[in-house]
């Protein structure tokens, strides 16, 4: 079943220097695709945001780090069909920052 | 060729003067009673319901109800035919959105819809006899959720939230009423029956086995069995 824009929902989180679980998806999903990945620097500096992808178990699978330029904002857009991250039932992804704050605002959906 | 399940709803809508055949279970499931009617006119059905449903928790269910008209289980219920309305059909189906809502169809109210095999009636949250909106969405409802009403058939539905978060569903009924006359002619049943009349046949109430009610106006059904269908295609 293709995705439908009316399936989408968005996720908003302020990432910050501590490492906190954004989202788990839940076990009776296959997965949760994210096709537009929003990152704002708020420090007012050079920062870096990092995503952490968590397996069931819970391990530390991938660490994907994303280098922001002061004040500015990283837009990762892509087509539902072909998103830009997808996280496994039962995995998590976790966010932080190297300086306080990053804004991050995701659109997802489920399947 | 079989039709698929998720055909939009209108292309199998009726027009005047086509036929349509309801049929009913009887106990043993060798005979069904089925009605025939001819339509002489139709209107098309249309109505969203979107402020009447209240937001769904994420993972959660609603409970079978009627659509009301102020809330499910709550006021008028609006897909009611009047009882002055006796060859009144309604034919048409819903569709939901988003595609992560799950429906029940309980179709009379008290039996719920299955194409499966259990003994146990299904009940809402289970993996199975619901359609979701993937496959009846909300802008193109599917045959997968065809539903015919007539007075004295009542048809609930019940709901899931499969999401990970709260949603506040809408559901589209779309399709059309028919104002019909029903067919009496033994000759001319015999001909749909056999295949040379076309008519479009509409299962009610799934699979499951219930007891029928229908508008005492309606004369009695043919009673489809195996010898009738042997003797039928052997005349052709």
């Amino acid at each position: 079943m293709d995705p439908k824009p009316e399936d989408a929902f968005p996720l908003d989180y302020l990432l910050t220097n501590v490492e906190a679980n954004l989202f788990t998806v839940p076990t009776r999903k296959n997965e949760r695709c994210i096709y537009v990945l929003m990152l704002s620097d708020t420090s007012g500096g050079a920062n870096e945001a990092q995503l952490l992808l968590y397996d069931d178990t819970p391990a530390l699978i991938t660490t994907i780090r994303i280098p922001l330029i002061m004040n500015d904002t990283l837009p990762l857009i892509l087509p539902m069909n072909s998103p830009v991250l997808k996280v496994r039932a039962g995995w998590s992804l976790r966010g932080s920052c190297t300086v306080n704050n990053v804004q991050a605002h995701l659109m997802c959906f489920d399947l | 060729m079989p039709e698929d399940i998720i055909k939009p709803i209108t292309e199998v809508l009726l027009k005047e003067n086509e036929n349509i055949a309801l049929v009913y279970p009887i106990t043993g499931f060798t005979t069904w009673d089925t009605f025939f009617f001819r339509v002489m006119r139709r209107y098309p059905l249309h109505r969203t319901y979107d402020s009447e449903l209240a937001e769904i928790a994420a993972d959660g269910t609603v409970a079978f109800n009627f659509l009301g008209k102020t809330a499910m289980g709550d006021g008028d219920d609006i897909l009611e035919v009047r009882e002055e309305r006796p060859f009144r059909l309604l034919h048409l189906s819903f569709g939901v959105t988003p595609g992560e809502i799950w429906m029940y169809k309980s179709i009379p109210a008290d039996t719920v819809q299955t194409g499966w095999g259990y003994v146990t009636p299904s009940v809402i949250g289970d993996k199975f006899d619901y359609i979701p909106g993937h496959m009846s969405p909300y802008d193109n409802p599917s045959i997968a959720m065809e539903t015919i009403l007539h007075y004295n058939l009542s048809c609930h539905l019940g709901l899931k939230n499969d999401a990970d978060r709260a949603i506040r569903p809408s559901i589209r009924m779309l399709g059309a009423g028919y104002d019909t006359m029903q067919i009496t002619s033994e000759t001319f049943i015999n001909k749909i029956l056999s295949g040379v009349k076309p008519c479009r046949f509409m299962t009610v109430g799934g699979l499951r086995m219930f007891t029928y009610t229908v508008p005492a106006e309606w004369k009695e059904p043919t009673r489809a069995d195996a010898p009738l269908i042997a003797k039928l295609m052997g005349e052709r």
